[in-house]
């Protein structure tokens, strides 16, 4: 039977319109993943000068706990000092980080060096989970669903890496449908391997927003070795630019 | 002409190198897919306290009054404490035993170490630092091997080892005072890392932190974010340390000295101010390349062993000469990748001749130092570092000793974290090419607990007596630290 051209038109039009849809939709959708995690960035890690002090705490099983704590000197979404407190093995050693840069200052060798993001600070906590707060930055986020989880709403959001350079392949992001703010999440290395999950704890009011104060890292493959990363202060402060300058971390030790 | 052209062919290989390295094509990242979603794995609960259901006030009106100055801080603990003086003391003690491996075996080092610092923030913008060292050598009373000079030199030790005051004021910084200035980032030698004179009394085994002599000197900087310039003036430096003769890791081994050899007095170089070092650096952050490039008017800071025959007795009368050092460091990070390399051209410098037509035995020439490395990690636990070291010295005569026209060295570092970072082996190899002599150091750390650290290792040397590491062939040592941070 032989489809009469203008019927052929108006199909046509259709599925392009229906496309178009599509398309607007996925762009809403896309939009809307982004201003998700630009606003879960500004929960965690505002957009001003702050210093804080964090504590790291390493649980194994059948190990004693291991603490150490350290200070945050973080200037916007992009620069980071984390710098050793406690145990005083760890005194004096500080990391900086800019942007996807990163260097060690260590006080045996009293000179900075270049390291890479992804190494270790302490158990399951590495060094940008500590300081780099920049989900909108490093990754393209797309909204993946909602999961109901004890009887409140979450979305779910599928993040991608933009270069091969951010700490994480891909993360898998639950945040609360209403308020927006991080519930837990999945990390994942760049051959689609899960690496570490996370959840997002209490949280209390620092600097004027409420925010998760603690973060738990889990080992994938052993629930029961966790890292924990509690925020114990936070206070705005204006941080010279001179900080943020490897050169400069001899005089912070 | 032609080592010339070829060491600049050498480095733009090198270069291209690591130019390559740091391009080097690395999978994108979104070309995988996530695993689906699994409740299952997260259990119930885990997370013990839900989050708000009320979003947060708006980022930007949030960021605006804090900015603004006018937050009650809602911590007491959060109080900015850097307005406040404060006085922090901290350190190190550390228990040390090694002896000599192999068929003479023999207690070398029973050391104890006491390090103390004390950092005074007076003002955000004044710091005072001083640290300490207390150092006593308990194998030069318990054994008879060391003749006495060795044993005064290295028995007991008593100094202040650093002393200065910090002065900021915006991006310009003052550090005044004894202290140590860095410039070089190079694995298990030094390189670019020429400013302060060194003590060798131990070859380049303690941690370089020991081994750089801190001079009494001024530091000026000029920070930015991304740039850095920086002047140091050092008005009367000291020099290089060796161990005396018989001591374990002395240069100068009797044995390999021809007969009737006399030594003179080194005379070092009077404290006057036309005897100063000065030095500048450059330093600028672009596109993940960090680039210095450096000048320094120094001394060649160990002794020159001018020496002379006269039928009879062999005269070794050491001097020192001046040198003009410049030269860049440079890193850059390409994922987990970080490539770094550093050059050091060295104008004026003297080498080892036995053309029998020198007078002095000591024949005057450039060189340049070379490193090109890269830090790989091999697994989550394991990191590595690889260098191709490179010497290579400009108007070459075959009469000159120690040193090809290009010497090549090749160091390889491996080093793991286990046990939650508790135990740390580590190996570093280091290599010449030339000489086929190598230094070994395997090492084990062990974290007993946050203040208690046990350390056991080797330092292994072979190869040719005329090596680097080979003179130190019958040297090998084993030992054992324990450590307390407090």
């Amino acid at each position: 039977m032989k489809v009469p051209q203008t019927k052929r038109r108006a199909a046509a039009s259709i599925v392009a319109g229906f496309g178009l849809l599509f398309q607007i939709h996925v762009a809403i959708a896309d939009q809307s993943a982004t201003e998700i995690i630009a606003k879960v960035d500004e929960i965690r890690n505002p957009q001003i000068d702050y210093r804080a002090t964090v504590k790291i705490t390493s649980v194994r099983p059948d190990e004693t706990p291991r603490e150490s704590s350290y200070e945050l000197m973080i200037k916007g979404r992009e620069r980071a000092i984390i710098k050793g407190l406690e145990p005083a093995s760890n005194r004096g050693r500080i990391l900086l980080m800019k942007a996807l840069d990163l260097w060690a200052y260590l006080p045996n060798l009293s000179q900075p060096l270049r390291i890479s993001l992804r190494e270790r600070l302490m158990g399951e906590a590495s060094n940008a989970d500590v300081a780099r707060a920049n989900l909108s930055g490093d990754y393209d986020a797309a909204l993946d669903g909602e999961d109901v989880i004890e009887g409140r709403t979450y979305k779910r959001l599928v993040l991608k890496a933009k270069s091969p350079e951010v700490p994480y392949g891909g993360v898998r992001l639950w945040v609360a449908s209403e308020s927006l703010y991080p519930y837990r999440a999945e990390f994942y290395g760049p051959s689609g391997k899960i690496l570490k999950r996370c959840t997002y704890d209490r949280f209390r009011e620092m600097e004027g927003t409420i925010r998760p104060t603690r973060i738990i890292l889990f080992d994938p493959l052993n629930q029961n070795q966790r890292t924990t990363i509690d925020y114990e202060s936070m206070h705005a402060e204006p941080l010279p630019d001179k900080y943020f300058n490897d050169d400069y971390l001899k005089k912070l030790s | 002409m032609a080592l010339r052209r070829r060491c600049i062919a050498g480095l733009l290989i090198l270069h291209c190198a690591l130019t390559q390295i740091a391009r080097a094509e690395v999978p994108h990242a979104p070309a995988f897919t996530l695993p689906p979603a699994s409740a299952e794995v997260w259990g119930e609960s885990e997370s013990a306290e839900l989050p708000p259901q009320v979003a947060p006030a708006s980022p930007s009106a949030t960021s605006e009054r804090l900015l603004s100055a006018e937050v009650s801080l809602d911590d007491g603990a959060s109080k900015n404490t850097t307005d406040r003086p404060t006085v922090d003391v901290g350190g190190w003690a550390r228990s040390q035993i090694a002896a000599r491996a192999g068929h003479s075996t023999r207690l070398t080092k029973l050391r104890q170490t006491l390090f103390v610092e004390q950092n005074s923030t007076v003002t955000p913008s004044l710091r005072f630092h001083s640290s300490q060292r207390f150092q006593y050598d308990a194998a030069y009373d318990l054994t008879d091997h060391f003749p006495e000079p060795v044993r005064e030199d290295e028995r007991t030790e008593i100094e202040l080892r650093e002393g200065y005051v910090d002065y900021s004021e915006g991006p310009f910084d003052l550090r005044l005072g004894k202290q140590q200035v860095v410039w070089g980032e190079s694995v298990g030698l030094f390189f670019a890392d020429t400013v302060n004179a060194r003590d060798l009394r131990e070859f380049v085994l303690p941690d370089f932190d020991l081994i750089r002599i801190p001079e009494w000197s001024a530091d000026i900087e000029y920070t930015q974010s991304d740039q850095h310039v920086e002047f140091v003036w050092i008005p009367y430096p000291v020099f290089n340390r060796f161990g005396r003769v018989g001591s374990e890791y002395s240069p100068i081994q009797p044995q390999r000295l021809p007969p009737n050899t006399i030594f003179e007095r080194e005379q070092e170089p009077a404290n006057q101010l036309e005897n100063s070092v000065l030095g500048t650096r450059v330093g600028r952050l672009i596109d993940g390349w960090d680039l210095n490039l450096f000048f320094l008017y120094t001394w060649d800071r160990s002794a020159l062993p001018f020496h002379t025959y006269d039928g009879q007795n062999f005269y070794v009368y050491p001097q020192y000469r001046r040198l003009n050092q410049f030269g860049y460091t440079v890193s850059k990070t390409y994922g987990d990748i970080v490539a770094r390399s550093e050059f050091v051209y060295s104008q004026g410098g003297y080498l080892l001749t036995n053309d029998p037509t020198d007078s002095d035995g000591l024949i005057k020439r450039d060189y340049a130092d070379y490193v090109v490395g890269a830090d790989v990690p091999l697994s989550d636990s394991i990191e590595s570092n690889f260098q191709i070291i490179q010497r290579a010295v400009f108007r070459y005569q075959s009469t000159i000793q120690r040193n090809e026209a290009l010497n090549t060295m090749i160091s390889i570092r491996i080093a793991g974290k286990y046990l939650d970072g508790d135990l740390e082996p580590e190996f570093l190899w280091i290599t010449s090419v030339d000489k086929l002599d190598m230094l070994m150091r395997p090492r084990v750390r062990y974290h007993l607990t946050d203040a208690w650290q046990i350390v056991s290792g080797a330092d292994l040397f072979q190869g040719n007596e005329d090596g680097l590491f080979g003179q130190f062939n019958d040297r090998n040592r084993v030992y054992g630290q324990v450590e307390y941070y407090f």
